[in-house]
């Protein structure tokens, strides 16, 4: 496929102007606050055990902690940094769990990137807490209650008539990274029932006092705006010819890509996969979880890329923490860690590739688990600044994007 | 500056019947003096909100509730120059 | 004393009202809009008082008139100006302190400035200022008192208005038996009567598996692949269950009071059920909160510190000698004592953290305290020392957090916040009383709901959590307890998920509770129960709904209108709006 430079170059030099959506974009980061784009996250509820999906499969170290749960189907990705001490490090190769191989063909176009060692100082092993900080953004010695996505949207001017939500979250319950006033969020198994089920609701006249009634009018008000604008741009879904697995997760994904794909200009949107708390056989149970992940964001791409905003999306992995090295006496691993996450988007947004260093399975912490080698907020920084937002407004600090650190050579985002 | 007027407050002082044990003002109980009568203040909202004031005696065999409205008016009561 | 002139020269027949009122219980209140105070009708349309002395309606009394249990004999109005000045109330000088008092009834004939029916009494207030460049400034105050005590009807009415208002706001709604029992009490009296009357054990008894020991790591590990999954099945249909029984407690006790503070406590102490895992330590710990709900909080804040499922949740059970835990004291500090940043520095969390070293659990999730990781070496915290030694360090530790005036008023303001919406001026002297009282949650309770800032806060000010909302449904409408189940999912929906709040802060409440998620939850619920109640074809509950359950008057008026609806659905229609309506959402 050609790169969006050549085409550029042949468009130019064919004197005419070309329609490719976005194809005069600039790149991996935009300046302003750009509500063409979208942010997928996608929680990995549970704990993602990162060592076996991004394998260090031939460091003896991993051979002999993994003894039955080793992954042993891998493609490599190539070399990585490993951090083997407090100031050494080494090479050694990664490689990409099978279970995960149609991402291979993303990777392959440079559109798939990992983001190694992503952690926090002093890291919390509670489901409870950890997915808290990661949906807070904060350290894991302080506690917030509005999302960090909440943080990173809300309060900004949104297009007017065209606002259909800054969020849809695409389970009914399941945790809130942009929890918080300002931001309208709406909450679905798919676009169809949320059209269906927001018809209940007439708009209603503001009333003059009583702030909290205004609040609930408001509201409500909200939702009758957000459904008429998902009738008239999603009421009849575009159809795409990708394939979506069958399953609760690839029902997600089809929706995600049939709300983009119309045009609702949503910027953020959360799918939730659930089940990695693998603390017994996790053999089958991941691989089957990694599949459904695998193909769904294959899918999302086919579709996107289908219907032209394939180069207007970016998608992100999380997950409250990794898994200890060492496999415990049910087939399975305890909570842990740092882990690796996964980027997706358009060749002419970002680099792929692999970021950061791995955390090495001989310089362990004082529990045996991965010492993390990027704060977890460099992912966020990406992932905002992707939309065009202020990511140091949104974390309270500024951190470096992914590639953009301290002797790094290549940034995830293009510029 | 021209002066103004800052707060205004109502003292209501009643006189409660012989048999009467007990004054409630917006349900919080006030203290009946010695002489048999009972005082409460009631500011004024400034927006000209009415406040209303239910004022309870209760007795053995009775129980009354009058009503007080105290209004800062917008304008002046006609009648008056 | 002087009675007013109201009794002898109102249109309105004697002013007494005597008890036969309360004899002879009004039929059906005439649909009065709740809230509204219908002094005008009172007025207007004297009541044929059954067995009032004398033929014939409206007449003059037969017997000598029972003299009022009340009049008001004196009136004064105090001025306060911007600038010193002469003020003159309706040609009546002031006394140069800004007050001028009227007598009423001798004095009345004698006052110009008085005019109107005759309980009607305006001021006219002319201020001078000292300083003639100030200039002058006028106002006016009318003060209107009801001639007659107010017919029993009426008077009901307020009072209604007033229980539901309290049962709004402090329990889950009222009910019909809540209005027939209290409408005649006092209100001073009610409150009183709610805080005694709470409870400190749940109405519905214990689950049997209460005390089952929990199997120690060995005894897990003997365990076969198949029975460990077993056991996490049955560990799930039990916080299951303590959830549905939490909400179905709520829902049937005697003392709605006590859950509306255990769910506080809740909030406050928060644990988690699904990150413990552990049915036993959470229901032992919900029982405490139970137990201390409306008790000492000081007696709470020592017992918390000991229970196992916090213990847990907090990762105290790894509180060692060479590395204590800070999240347990952090937390303390910030969210069940203090408050972030107030009055406490970054190194008393660590001194803190030392003195609850040692304090673990056993294998089977019994507290228990090791002295041998306890830190022995000597600790200042908040310069004082503690000194008492071993398991008994925590516990001085705690009595030092509660010596602290922040401390009560951090609590204090939690209550006002929870059931006023806001924090009144009065909230500094009631946490004054509140710690010399020994943080004793009874009387504080007492003192806030009978304040006039509990009284006088807007109604339909604040918002209904979910769980305020479905078990006032189901108070009003008395369901049997067997009618509902598995409404915690719904709860849960709604972002109130019982026993597991969404982080160690709790549920945030107020305007969170009311986004487009939660609202496109509870309309569906709520769509789906209008027909439910409907076919229940009970004209009283058609009735009193309203007044059970809304705060402010209905908003969507348009669909309240029975023009709305098809001739034969001209009742229920309305009725059914009601439920749907955005005033339910408020109290």
């Amino acid at each position: 496929m050609p790169t969006r430079r050549e085409l550029l170059r042949a468009a130019c030099a064919a004197g005419v102007g070309v329609a490719f959506p976005g194809l005069l974009h600039a790149g991996g980061v935009a300046p302003t606050p750009d509500w063409e784009r979208s942010l997928i996250v996608i929680e990995l509820d549970g704990g993602n055990d990162g060592l076996n999906t991004i394998v260090p499969w031939q460091d003896p170290v991993y051979q002999t902690k993994r003894s039955s749960l080793r992954i042993g189907q891998v493609t490599g990705l190539g070399m990585a940094t490993f951090r083997t001490g407090a100031a050494t490090t080494a090479t050694g190769q990664l490689g990409l769990n099978l279970a995960l191989a149609p991402l291979l063909d993303l990777w392959s176009a440079g559109e798939m990137a990992v983001a190694l060692g992503l952690g926090m100082a002093a890291p919390n092993r509670s489901h409870f807490r950890g997915i808290d900080i990661w949906n807070t953004g904060t350290s894991s010695s302080a506690t917030a209650t509005d999302g960090w996505l909440q943080r990173a949207v809300g309060g900004a001017a949104t297009p007017g008539a065209e606002f259909a939500a800054h969020a849809v979250l695409m389970a009914r319950a399941s945790s809130n990274p942009i929890a918080g006033a300002g931001v309208r969020t709406l909450a679905m198994q798919s676009p169809e029932r949320f059209i269906a089920d927001a018809a209940r609701l007439a708009p209603l006249a503001m009333p003059a006092s009583n702030a909290a009634l205004q609040h609930v009018v408001r509201t409500n008000n909200d939702v009758v705006a957000s459904r008429q604008l998902f009738e008239a741009k999603v009421g009849t879904p575009p159809s795409f010819s990708a394939t979506f697995p069958t399953g609760a997760f690839g029902d997600q994904c089809r929706s995600v890509a049939q709300m983009i794909a119309a045009g609702l200009k949503i910027p953020i949107y959360k799918l939730h996969l659930s089940g990695f708390d693998t603390h017994s056989d996790q053999a089958d149970r991941h691989a089957a979880l990694l599949t459904q992940l695998g193909q769904g964001i294959a899918a999302i791409r086919a579709a996107l890329d289908q219907s032209g905003w394939w180069t207007r999306t970016l998608i992100t992995t999380y997950s409250e923490f990794g898994r200890r090295v060492e496999q415990n006496g049910s087939g399975g691993t305890d909570h842990g860690t740092a882990a690796p996450h996964l980027v997706f988007g358009h060749a002419g947004n970002i680099n792929g590739g692999l970021f950061g260093v791995q955390p090495g399975l001989a310089y362990l912490d004082g529990r045996g688990d991965l010492r993390e080698t990027s704060d977890y907020r460099r992912l966020y920084a990406t992932a905002v600044r992707f939309l065009g937002y202020d990511a140091t407004a949104a974390l309270g600090a500024t951190f470096d994007r992914i590639g953009e650190g301290a002797g790094e050579a290549t940034p995830l985002l293009k510029p | 500056m021209a002066v103004s007027i800052s707060s205004l407050v109502v003292r209501l002082t009643g006189t409660v019947a012989s048999d009467v044990t007990a004054i409630e003002i917006d349900g919080a109980a006030v203290t009946i003096d010695p002489d048999r009568t009972w005082n409460h203040q009631v500011a004024v909202p400034v927006t000209g909100a009415i406040r209303h004031v239910a004022v309870t005696a209760i007795a053995p065999d009775r129980t009354e509730t009058r009503l007080v409205a105290v209004e800062r008016m917008p304008t002046a009561p006609s009648g008056i120059g | 004393m002087s009675p007013t002139t109201s009794a002898a020269s109102t249109a309105a027949p004697g002013g007494a009202a005597p008890a036969d009122d309360r004899a002879t219980p009004p039929a059906e209140p005439a649909v009065i809009a709740p809230g509204a105070l219908v002094v005008a009708a009172a007025l207007a349309a004297p009541l044929a008082l059954a067995g009032c002395g004398g033929g014939g309606g409206g007449g003059a009394p037969a017997a000598q008139p029972t003299p009022p249990a009340t009049t008001i004999s004196a009136i004064t109005v105090r001025v306060t100006t911007s600038a010193p000045a002469a003020i003159r109330v309706a040609n009546v000088a002031g006394d140069g302190a800004g007050a001028v008092r009227f007598r009423l009834g001798a004095d009345r004939a004698a006052d110009p400035g008085l005019h109107g029916p005759e309980h009607v009494y305006a001021f006219t207030i002319d201020v001078a200022a000292t300083d003639p460049a100030e200039g002058t400034a006028q106002g006016w105050v009318e003060v209107r008192i009801n001639a007659d005590p107010l017919p029993a009807a009426v008077a009901h009415v307020d009072a209604v208005g007033r229980i539901r208002h309290l049962f709004n706001r402090a329990c889950f709604g009222a009910s019909a038996q809540d209005l027939a029992r209290w409408q005649d009490v006092p209100y001073a009296r009610i409150v009183d009567q709610l805080v005694d009357g709470c409870r400190t054990t749940a109405v519905q008894p214990p689950p049997a598996w209460r005390d089952e020991p929990i199997p120690t790591s060995a005894e897990l590990n003997a365990m076969t692949t198949a029975q460990r999954d077993a056991r996490d099945r049955a560990k799930g249909d039990r916080i299951h269950a303590m959830k549905a029984g939490w909400l179905r407690e709520m829902a049937i006790t005697p003392s709605p009071l006590t859950e509306r503070m255990t769910l506080f406590w809740h909030s406050h102490f928060v644990t988690a059920s699904w990150d413990l895992f552990e049915p036993q330590p959470t229901w032992r710990y919900l029982a405490l909160l139970r137990a201390h709900a409306l008790g000492s909080f000081a007696e709470l804040l020592h017992a918390i510190a000991k229970d196992p499922a916090m213990c847990l949740f907090l990762d105290s059970a790894s509180n060692v000698k060479n590395k204590p835990n800070e999240n347990f004291a952090r937390e303390l500090l910030e969210l069940f004592t203090l408050g972030e940043g107030q009055d406490y520095v970054e190194n008393d969390i660590v001194v803190l953290a030392r003195c609850f070293t040692g304090y673990g659990l056993t294998s089977r999730k019994i507290f228990a305290f090791n002295a041998a990781q306890h830190d022995t070496a000597a600790k200042t915290l908040f310069g004082l020392p503690v000194d008492a030694g071993g398991e008994a360090d925590g516990d001085q530790a705690l009595d030092l957090i509660l010596a602290k005036d922040r401390c009560a008023r951090f609590i204090v303001d939690k209550l006002c916040m929870e059931f006023i919406g806001s924090v009144p001026g009065d909230a500094s002297a009631w946490a004054a009383s509140f710690k010399a009282g020994g943080y004793e949650i009874a009387p504080l309770l007492k003192t806030i709901l009978k304040s006039s800032a509990f009284l006088n806060a807007p109604r339909g000010g604040m918002h209904r959590s979910p769980a305020e909302l479905h078990v006032g449904l189901w108070r009003a409408v008395e369901l049997e307890p067997s009618e509902w189940g598995g409404e915690h999912w719904q709860l849960s929906e709604e972002d109130q998920d019982l026993l597991d709040p969404p982080n160690v802060r709790g549920w945030v409440g107020g305007g969170t509770w009311m986004t487009s998620r939660t609202l496109l939850r509870r309309r569906e619920f709520l769509g789906w129960k209008q027909w439910d109640l409907w076919n229940r074809h009970n004209p009283r509950l058609r009735r009193i709904l309203p007044t059970l359950l809304m705060a402010i008057d209905p908003y969507d008026t348009a669909r309240l209108d029975p023009a709305a609806y098809p001739h034969w659905d001209r009742v229920g229609g309305p009725f059914r709006a009601l439920l749907v309506d955005p005033a339910i959402h408020l109290k």
